[in-house]
């Protein structure tokens, strides 16, 4: 395809007619300022060739200039082929297309069908054409600013493929092989899931034959243990045959008849000898009776004559003890006879004593009288002397408070001399020798003057010196100090001293007399706690209480001595009674059980007198119910019965064990047991074969035989259905995975030929480069400069844009050599090329030009007049 | 009174047989099969009754096994009353006279009185002069011959010695036959019989001049050995020589059928192959065996071929491990004008051909998939 001539009337910013004509088959530069509308030039040749001219709403309103109603026109005309073409659109109102062909003009909506037939694209349905609608244009053609997005949409695709394809040869099968492929992955996941294990059918199929294989295990089985069974009836059978033939149980039972006929024998011979032991032991029975008989009476005999002599013995005893006790007696009255006499003797000292304390108690008394008195006495006298110190304090007027008014009025007269001196006039005096001073007359040597007056001071051959002290307040003070005075000695005379110090020893005599009058007060309490009437009143008790005793004259220690002496013979009669008495008790004592003893021993004798008599009769009474020669004879009657009993006993056990009870009796157990075995075996046999009968009847119905078979021939046909699902399902797999790795392979060779023709721009631009290509999608992936491969996004926009430029002419360059429509247009797609790189894509333009249709549009004309390349204005094509 | 006799000789009915390998193809058509060889009996019974012989002696495996269910018992029973004559049963080695069996279960069932029992080897005199003398099999395998006892027997003087046994005569049969229960060849010489009736062989054969293998009336398997007949035996008095005849009474057909394959044309001659084995074609069963090598395209028409006729036969069962199926150089056109596929044919091809390759099959299934779905995608191609 070649662009001619490009016609453009009202559409958007080209308000006035624009008509570029001229446009070579190489590079063409058309150049234009800013805003000057070279872009809309590019729209303009997009939308009259791919939009729809009855496009409408706001698609259609934005080809109008800004606030114009006019309606926007655009002719292309274009060779294609060879031969010319011409298009032209309006839109908006009255929309019109019409394409001039060849073959004759074609209108209306037609010529959107012709155009897209003719260019390779597919124009919309509705709407506006995004760039999938607008075939390999839409990447051929670059708008300002993208070049280096090189996004290959899906109508350029299709059209670069087919190219491909056409340059490959097919490799990748075309639509057809897609859908081929497609169909063949379908019956891969069928057949397999995600990890390549079995699903679906094939799955199933494997599970039936699990399935179908348990089952036909468990058949077999079941029909095995049948088998086994019917068998094993046989066998039983056979074994019961040979029981019943070989007539074991009868034998058996034979020898058990005869085993228990020897064991009836032994039965009677063992009744025989029980009656033998009954005989032996009624004869034991009667022989020991005969034997306790006369034991009995021999013991009747034997305690007779005991009780005999022990009544003896007792009635001696006795006799011994009442002499005993008699004597004991005689000893008890002895005792108690001294005990009496010592009694006596003891009141006797007890009376001494009795005196003795009264004596004692008298010479107490007159001692306590004594003392009294001697207190009485000196509590009189402390009396005295505590109202003699009392009247003398009372003598002394000055008491505390009084002297301490006074040393008060002092303290204030001295206070007020003082302010006077402070505030008086103090003069030295320092004289020569010889110098005489005078005041008042008197003479005054040396050394300091206070002056509180008006003084005059006569210096002797010098005349008079009058000092008047000055101070408001010095008079005040002065008269303060003259009345305190005053009132000090108007106070000392009332009191009747001379000065504070005398009033000051007034008082402390005062005080203490007073302490003098307080010590004796004490000391009359000590002598008198009661009062001193009291104490005289104690006394004259006393004295009165002594009035009546006999004065006996003994000093306290001397009846102290004499009671002493009569408590120590009392004492001694005290013990003197105590030994006694325990004499007399020892005695007492020894006599009581004398007695108790005596009649102790009486009571034995009864006793013993009783029990002979008891004894005595008894046997008597014996001995006429059975006499002693009768008892003898019985007993010596029954002994020989015992011995004959004895003798048959043992005759009898001697032929019971000459028969050999123990071993004929376990021949008949032995015998039972034999029989009750076989009898046992044969009935387990017979029971065995009944239950295996009814078992196998039950099994035989169910024809396990037929079932096994039949399940054998499922669990076939599932092996079967599994063998082919198998054999279909590798072949499957077989299939795709040969055709992926086919395909892999073709895909590979795909973007070859893209490569190929970029191979000598490439050299230009970066000499030995590489560029890598997705076989798939033909975008860009990376640039290898030396040792170093690029991604292509991390690229510089500068090289991304020029890789893409050159990734575009080589697609036009496949394109045109297949003959498809393929002119190149440019909007300002070097912008980020720096000086030397621009010179090299010049270079790669001038190239591409030789063959190729190459339309720039710029607005940097200078960048293009040294390549040489025809140059267009745009502002030259208006009007 | 001593006479003629004549007799129907059968064995190996093998009732209750579940025909496992057919029923790896169908089970339905294995149950025909089953059900078929019940029906061949009452077929027996029928000619039985019409040729009014003395006796139908069946020469052991009446049963398939011994555990057959008590439903096929009945069945078989009922099967016979079609003749009201005696029946005499010879137990064999696949139903053996053992201590429970078939035998016992239908003693215990009750029997019709014209049905006999042979579970011991004593002679049984029918019309006092058919005398029948059996040598039943009392386990499955007996490494000694039972017809042994059968010289001993004595019978009625004039009466017809007929012996009935189930087993192999040693050294008479291919070598596939058992080589258990053994029968002496001379047996019916040695037990001075007119006619030894043999079980065991499922093909009719003749052993000796009184000794003959009835086989099985309904053939079961795919193999030419002259099955599914059964033999009427007319002896005119005791030591006349047998007269033998065979009556076909098998209802299915089987067959198996080898063809070679090369081209379209041969289609053509198997399809006479098939048309040769005659109407009603639902009694067929054919077990064709295809080697050669064709091209995809003669393979999708085979397909249909045997579609048709596996629609028709009542079993068609085809092997073609032999048969080599490859793209044809048009159909390769098509396939390889799809870039890619071109490259991946080619191997395929390459693992289809190559003698000693592991994956030749998956490879020659692998092609035609392949081609199915290229002509599904394809539906104007023919």
């Amino acid at each position: 395809m070649k662009i001619r001539r490009i016609r453009i009337r009202a559409f958007r910013k080209l308000v006035e007619p624009v008509d570029i004509r001229g446009l070579g088959d190489g590079v063409t530069v058309l150049s234009g300022d800013n805003e000057e509308g070279k872009s809309t030039v590019l729209m303009a040749l997009r939308t009259v060739l791919f939009e729809r001219h009855r496009m409408t709403g706001k698609a259609a309103d934005s080809l109008r200039p800004w606030g114009s109603d006019v309606r926007p026109e655009v002719t292309l005309e274009f060779e294609l082929g060879g031969e010319s073409y011409a298009v032209s659109k309006g839109f908006c109102q009255q929309p019109f297309a019409e394409l001039r062909t060849p073959r004759g003009p074609i209108t209306g909506p037609r010529v959107e069908e012709e155009l897209g037939r003719l260019l390779g694209f597919r124009p919309p349905d509705r709407g506006p054409a995004g760039p999938e609608h607008q075939g390999v244009f839409g990447l051929l053609w670059v708008e300002q600013g993208t070049a280096y997005h090189l996004q290959v949409a899906e109508g350029a695709h299709q059209t670069l493929q087919s190219a491909l394809e056409a340059e490959v040869g097919a490799v990748l099968g075309g639509k057809q092989g897609q859908q081929l492929l497609a169909a063949i992955e379908d019956l891969y996941r069928e057949h397999f899931d995600a990890r390549g294990h079995p699903r679906g059918a094939w799955k199933k199929a494997q599970e039936d034959l699990r399935r179908f294989e348990g089952e036909v295990r468990r058949a077999r089985e079941e029909l095995s243990s049948y088998d086994r069974q019917v068998d094993e009836l046989s066998r039983l059978r056979e074994q019961l045959r040979r029981m019943q033939e070989e007539g074991r149980l009868e034998q058996a039972q034979a020898e058990l008849a005869r085993a228990r006929q020897a064991e009836e024998r032994l039965h009677a011979l063992e009744a025989e000898l029980r009656q033998a032991e009954e005989k032996r032991r009624t004869a034991m029975a009667e022989w020991r009776n005969a034997s306790d008989a006369w034991a009995h009476r021999e013991e009747q005999v034997r305690a007779e004559r005991e009780a005999s002599e022990a009544m003896q013995t007792a009635r001696q005893r006795w006799e011994e003890q009442a002499r005993r006790a008699e004597q004991v007696r005689s000893a008890v009255q002895l005792a108690q006879a001294a005990l009496d006499e010592l009694d006596r003797a003891l009141k006797e000292a007890v009376a001494q004593v009795q005196r003795g304390e009264r004596l004692l108690e008298q010479a107490r008394a007159a001692q306590r009288l004594a003392e009294l008195r001697r207190r009485l006495e000196q509590a009189q006298e402390a009396a005295a002397q505590q109202q003699r110190a009392a009247e003398q304090a009372q003598s002394l007027p000055m008491d505390k408070a009084c002297w301490e008014a006074l040393r008060e009025l002092e303290r204030q007269a001295l206070q007020a001399e003082a302010a006077l001196v402070a505030g008086a006039t103090r003069i030295e005096l320092r004289l020569k020798p010889g110098v005489t001073v005078r005041h008042n007359g008197q003479e005054v040597g040396s050394g300091p003057l206070v002056l509180v007056e008006r003084t005059e001071l006569t210096i002797d051959g010098v005349g008079t010196l009058v000092i008047i002290p000055g101070g408001e307040d010095l008079s005040e003070r002065s008269r303060r100090a003259q009345q305190a005075r005053r009132e000090l000695d108007s106070a000392l005379a009332r009191a009747g001293v001379a000065c504070v110090a005398d009033a000051e020893e007034l008082m402390r005599r005062r005080e203490e007399l007073l302490v003098q009058a307080q010590q004796q007060k004490q000391l009359l309490g000590r002598y008198a706690p009661e009062g001193l009437e009291a104490l005289q009143k104690a006394v004259a008790e006393a004295e009165a209480a002594l009035q009546g005793s006999a004065a006996n004259g003994l000093s306290v220690e001397e009846a102290e001595q004499s009671l002493r002496e009569a408590r120590r013979r009392a004492q001694q009669a005290e013990e003197a009674v105590q030994k006694g008495r325990r004499n007399w008790e020892q005695q007492s004592e020894l006599g009581r059980q004398e007695a108790e003893e005596l009649a102790r021993a009486e009571a034995r004798r009864d006793a013993a007198e009783r029990t002979w008599q008891q004894t005595a009769a008894a046997l008597k009474e014996a001995r006429q119910r059975k006499s002693d020669d009768d008892l003898r004879a019985a007993r010596e009657l029954t002994r020989q019965t015992l011995q004959q009993a004895q003798a048959a006993e043992a005759t009898a056990r001697e032929a019971l064990a000459q028969a050999d009870p123990e071993g004929v009796r376990l021949r008949r157990q032995g015998c039972e047991e034999a029989v009750r075995q076989i009898q046992g075996e044969r009935d387990a046999t017979a029971r065995h074969i009944r239950d295996l009968e009814i078992e196998l009847r039950t099994l035989g119905q169910r024809g396990l035989g037929e079932q096994v078979q039949a399940l054998e021939g499922e669990l076939e046909q599932a092996r079967a259905v599994l063998a082919q699902k198998e054999r279909y399902a590798k072949a499957v797999s077989l299939l795709w995975r040969t055709l992926k790795a086919a395909e892999s392979r073709a895909r590979q060779a795909f973007a070859a030929p893209v490569a190929q023709r970029m191979r000598p721009y490439l050299d230009i631009l970066f000499p030995g480069a590489e560029v890598s290509l997705c076989n798939s999608t033909l975008s860009i992936q990376s640039l290898q400069r030396g040792r170093w491969q690029e991604p292509f996004q991390s690229l510089s926009a500068g090289t991304r844009e020029q890789i893409a430029v050159l990734c575009r002419l080589a697609f036009a360059d496949l394109l045109r050599e297949q003959g498809r429509p393929a002119a190149v247009v440019l909007d300002d797609a070097l912008v980020y090329s720096d000086e030397a790189r621009l010179q090299r894509m010049l270079q790669v333009l001038r190239r591409a030009g030789q063959a190729q249709q190459v339309l720039i549009l710029t607005c940097r004309e200078r960048d293009y007049l040294s390549a040489g390349f025809p140059i267009l204005r745009l502002a030259d094509c208006r009007g | 009174m001593v006479g003629g006799i004549k007799i129907l000789h059968s064995a190996d009915w093998q009732i209750g047989k579940a025909f496992r390998d057919i029923a790896t193809d169908d089970g339905d058509k294995a149950a025909l099969l089953r059900a078929q060889r019940l029906r061949t009996v009452g077929r027996i019974a029928q000619i039985a009754a019409e040729q009014a012989v003395d006796a139908v002696l069946v020469a052991g495996d009446v049963f398939d096994t011994l555990a057959v269910s008590d439903e096929t018992l009945r069945r078989t029973l009922e099967a016979l009353a079609g003749f009201c004559g005696p029946w005499l049963l010879l137990p064999g080695n696949h139903d053996p006279a053992l201590a429970e069996s078939p035998w016992t279960r239908l003693q215990r069932m009750g029997l019709p009185p014209h049905v006999h029992l042979l579970t011991e080897p004593r002679p049984v005199l029918l019309h006092h002069r058919l005398a029948v003398l059996p040598a039943p099999l009392c386990r499955r395998h007996e490494a000694v011959d039972v017809t042994e006892i059968l010289d001993a027997m004595d019978t009625p003087e004039g009466a017809v010695r007929v012996g009935l046994a189930h087993g192999s005569v040693r050294s008479h049969l291919p070598q596939e036959s058992e080589a258990l229960n053994p029968i002496a060849p001379d047996r019916a010489e040695r037990a001075r019989l007119d006619y030894l009736a043999l079980g065991d062989w499922h093909g009719t054969l003749q052993i000796g001049p009184r000794t003959w293998y009835a086989g099985t009336p309904e053939p079961d398997r795919f193999k030419d050995n002259d099955a599914g007949n059964v033999l009427l035996v007319s002896i005119d008095r005791a030591g006349a020589p047998p007269q033998v005849q065979r009556i076909p009474v098998g209802h299915f057909r089987w067959h198996q059928l080898q063809a070679q394959l090369h081209c379209r044309d041969d289609l053509g001659a198997l399809e006479a192959s098939l048309q040769n084995l005659g109407q009603p074609w639902d009694r067929h069963l054919l077990q064709l065996s295809l080697s050669g090598s064709i091209d995809l395209e003669t393979g999708q028409a085979l397909e249909q071929l045997l579609d048709q006729w596996r629609a028709r036969f009542h079993l068609l069962r085809v092997q073609t491990d032999q048969l080599l199926q490859q793209p044809g150089e048009a159909e390769l056109d098509h396939l390889c004008a799809l870039g890619f596929l071109r490259d991946a044919v080619g191997e395929l091809r390459r693992m289809q051909q190559d003698p000693d390759g592991a994956q030749r099959q998956e490879a020659q299934l692998a092609l035609q998939i392949l081609y199915a779905q290229y002509r599904r995608l394809q539906p104007g191609l023919s």
